[in-house]
């Protein structure tokens, strides 16, 4: 296992440099990050801390609903984690750049194996750090506990981490094994899509609460000395693997007794016996599959392409051209699609909580509607600064070394830039906006209100678009091909700190917006001061991008 | 022979390119006519590849201008480089496009019509046998299937001025004899091309003048015979020229 070690090791390096060599500029970008987790962990803290305490507040039926909150939470998350871990896993296991070099050495496929499954996991853990670290750190202050209750929470999102990346391990062996004859963004496609029905069945099935459900969660009963409703519980996630932690975990808080200590044990077992069936047979289906994948990567690809086709199909002229090609690459490259689709899979999964939360009583306050305005805004926003950072952002660097074939033909850069605005707004309105606007009607009933939410998301994507491209041309790296590592240098925070600073105050206005409906006042001079924001920031930095294009050299 | 009496299709005057402290090209002027194949070798570092950017809008000059077919590129950028054709040392192009459909997206570029691009990419895929591989995706080519499809995409706008920098690394010798019988087919219809290379044999066979290039400057200029008689060797290979005047000027 030294070698894998060694291995990762190695990645890390490049961040103990930085560290040690005090490389300013780097060194501001990495603390830049490390303070906008930290604010949005400390917001999500004090979010669970307070609806943990509103449980508490209820009385009697406070247990239950604290252990079920529990229970559905560390489904999500463990939903989550498995499908982006199959996702990112298929490519990184089986296609990543590196692979061919590693199988030209000693290293044993064991030993490779296991450095895909640490680099897959480590890719797709800040699900654990971002969402887990907050809510139990919540659920022990809502509960007045001590140091041996997060140390005991601790130990528990280490099991929990263990097994969702033994199970992700498992699944990305057995997705490769099942798919290995089809393409890699087939495969992806496939496995993903697989993986959200079922799950999306288990969860609309067993986690999302019914009336009846409620009925029985706030049930006083206690026949045999436990209440009835920790039974119901009990019994509805008895099946989900994350089920003997949360019940450990609530056993922890100790405001009730729960589980047996069959539970208890499997709260060890069974992450156990997920890494052993992870390093025994998704380690053989990996083996036996690799070559396959390898052999496949090497094939010339003549007969899966229409021959003799044209190219520009859809869109014309040089500008379109090129959008077209940013389209088309996005559709070939799976790790790209995967990417996309997994941003997308979050965003359906925000809008059906949305549809499933109990929201009736709160519907019924105009204050906590234009609340909930704010809120979806701000979280529509959200996704919409994550397909900038990620998709848009990167966009002029990605040229890469074949950035020489635009830069020395006679397009128009100027042009090529609100192509690409024009292009990337478009598709992010018809991908995100009917998902959003769809949300929206679950508590948006007044017709203006709804249109005011529309003007509004229209306002978020021009302009986040505009400033990831901005940010790109003003930061370009023609020779990182890594998205994610473009998304994380100066320009990508920048973007980040500049579309959420700016979406906070969209999602405001639209706040006051929703007021003003509800107390039958105009809400226009709010969408203008919306609109006159966006159009400042969409005019400024067009501007600095046009006048960087102007002097840009490719080195 | 180059055609003397029309105007330069490349005029470079008193070009400079700074990098910090560094003068990577030095107020260089050189001039290549029509139907003219133009050679600029010299050691590594001493400055082709960064004129060779210059002249494709790659790079801002500090100093000096570019003139295309008597176009600024600083000027009028997109009017200038309609003329230019370029291949460049690392062919890098789309992975994940067929060489197909790179080739319409280049020809889309430069507004080529569909149907004369459609004629252009048959023929030019015919030129070196590429057609049974055009449909697959670049990924999978080697990186002498790359060089030839960077050589075509440079060719189907019908440029009237070539800059090419190292055209046969990578090249099998059969494509390599090839493509010298190109650019001098393409100079002989009234072309210019701007050759920057190692492989001075090639030069020595392509080019009518030759420029040696040192540390940012043009130390040497000519015709094969000029530069004989300027070294006092009068059966001297390009090869022999090249380490007389590099090992004379550092002395």
């Amino acid at each position: 296992m030294n070698i894998v070690l060694t291995l990762l090791l190695r990645r890390l390096r490049g961040l103990g440099k930085i560290v040690r060599n005090r490389e300013g500029a780097k060194l501001a970008v990495l603390v830049g990050f490390a303070l906008l987790f930290g604010l949005v962990m400390i917001g999500e803290y004090l979010v669970f801390r307070q609806g943990l305490s509103e449980v508490l507040d209820i009385g009697f039926p406070s247990a239950a609903l604290t252990l079920y909150i529990l229970e559905a939470f560390l489904v999500l998350v463990l939903v989550i984690g498995v499908i982006s871990f199959v996702a990112t896993g298929l490519w990184t296991f089986y296609r990543a750049p590196d692979t061919a070099f590693l199988l030209s050495t000693p290293l044993s496929l064991t030993h490779l194996f296991w450095l895909r499954a640490a680099e897959t996991f480590s890719v797709t853990s800040w699900a654990f750090v971002i969402l887990a670290v907050p809510a139990f750190l919540a659920l022990g202050a809502a509960h007045d506990q001590g140091a041996p209750f997060y140390l005991w929470a601790f130990v528990i999102l280490g099991l929990f981490m263990a097994l969702v990346g033994a199970l992700g391990t498992l699944l990305t062996a057995l997705a490769g094994a099942t798919f290995k004859r089809f393409r890699v963004r087939t495969s992806i496609a496939l496995a993903t899509l697989i993986l959200v029905a079922g799950f999306a069945l288990l969860v609309g099935r067993h986690v999302v609460p019914s009336p009846g459900d409620f009925y029985l969660i706030f049930e006083p009963g206690i026949p045999n000395g436990k209440p009835a409703s920790l039974k119901f519980i009990e019994h509805r996630f008895w099946f989900w693997p994350s089920h003997p932690l949360a019940v450990s975990l609530f056993a922890g808080v100790g405001v009730a007794t729960v589980g047996s200590d069959a539970v208890a044990a499997a709260a060890w077992a069974l992450p156990a016996l997920a890494l052993i069936a992870a390093g025994v047979v998704g380690r053989r289906l990996f083996a036996a599959t690799l070559p396959v994948a390898a052999e496949g990567v090497a094939l010339p690809s003549r007969a899966r392409r229409r021959t003799g086709a044209t190219f520009p199909r859809f869109l014309r002229g040089p500008v379109g051209a090129v959008v077209e090609r940013d389209l088309v690459g996005l559709g070939r490259s799976p790790q790209e699609l995967g990417r996309f689709a997994f941003i997308m899979f979050l965003l359906v999964l925000y809008t059906a909580i949305l549809f499933v939360a109990p929201l009736a009583d709160v519907l019924e306050r105009p204050e906590a509607v234009a609340r909930l305005f704010f809120l979806d805004l701000v979280a529509i926003g959200y996704f919409v600064t994550a397909f900038g950072i990620r998709f848009v952002f990167p966009s002029l660097s990605l040229e890469g070394r074949g950035a020489w074939i635009l830069f020395t033909s006679p397009l128009s850069m100027g042009k090529l830039f609100r192509g690409k605005l024009l292009a990337y707004s478009v598709l992010l309105v018809l991908v995100v906006g009917p998902i959003a606007m769809g949300g929206a009607l679950r508590f948006v009933t007044p017709a203006a209100l709804l249109g005011a939410f529309g003007f509004l998301l229209a306002l978020l994507i021009v302009t986040t678009v505009t400033v990831s491209l901005a940010f790109g041309v003003l930061w370009p790296n023609f020779r990182e091909t890594n998205a994610e590592h473009l998304a994380t240098n100066a320009g990508g925070l920048a973007t980040i700190i500049l579309c959420l600073g700016y979406v906070a105050m969209v999602g405001w206005l639209g706040q006051q917006a929703a007021q003003a409906v509800f107390r039958e006042e105009s809400l226009l001079p709010y969408l203008a001061a919306a609109g006159a924001l966006s159009a400042a920031i969409v005019v400024a930095m067009a501007a600095v991008a046009r006048r960087r294009l102007k002097t840009l050299e490719i080195l | 022979m180059p055609d003397a009496d029309n105007q330069p299709l490349l005029r470079l005057d008193r070009l400079s390119k700074r990098f910090g402290d560094c003068l990577a090209v030095d107020g260089l002027s050189l001039e290549v006519a029509p139907g003219e194949v133009y050679g600029l070798i010299g050691p590594n570092g001493s400055g082709k590849t960064t004129t060779v950017k210059m002249i494709t809008g790659l790079y801002r000059p500090t100093a000096g201008h570019v003139l295309i077919g008597g176009i600024d590129l600083s000027a009028e950028p997109e009017r200038a480089k309609r003329l230019l054709g370029y291949i460049p040392d690392e062919p890098f192009v789309y992975e994940k496009m067929t060489a197909r459909e790179f080739l319409h997206l280049v020809g889309e570029l430069y507004v080529v019509a569909e149907p004369e691009r459609t004629r252009r990419v048959n023929e030019l895929l015919d030129l070196y046998a590429l057609d049974a591989l055009a449909d697959g995706y670049v990924e999978s080519y080697s990186r002498g299937n790359r060089q030839k499809l960077a050589i075509l995409a440079s060719l189907l706008h019908a440029p009237r001025l070539l800059i090419v920098d190292e055209p046969i690394v990578g090249l099998d010798p059969e494509s390599a004899i090839k493509t010298r019988d190109l650019l001098k087919g393409f100079a002989a219809k009234g072309g210019s091309v701007l050759v920057c290379t190692h492989t001075l044999p090639f030069a020595e066979q392509v080019c009518h003048r030759v420029g040696l290039l040192k540390e940012g400057r043009l130390v040497q200029e000519g015709g094969l015979p000029a530069l004989r008689r300027r070294a006092g060797l009068p059966a001297a290979s390009l090869e022999a020229l090249y380490l007389h005047f590099t090992n004379k000027h550092s002395a």
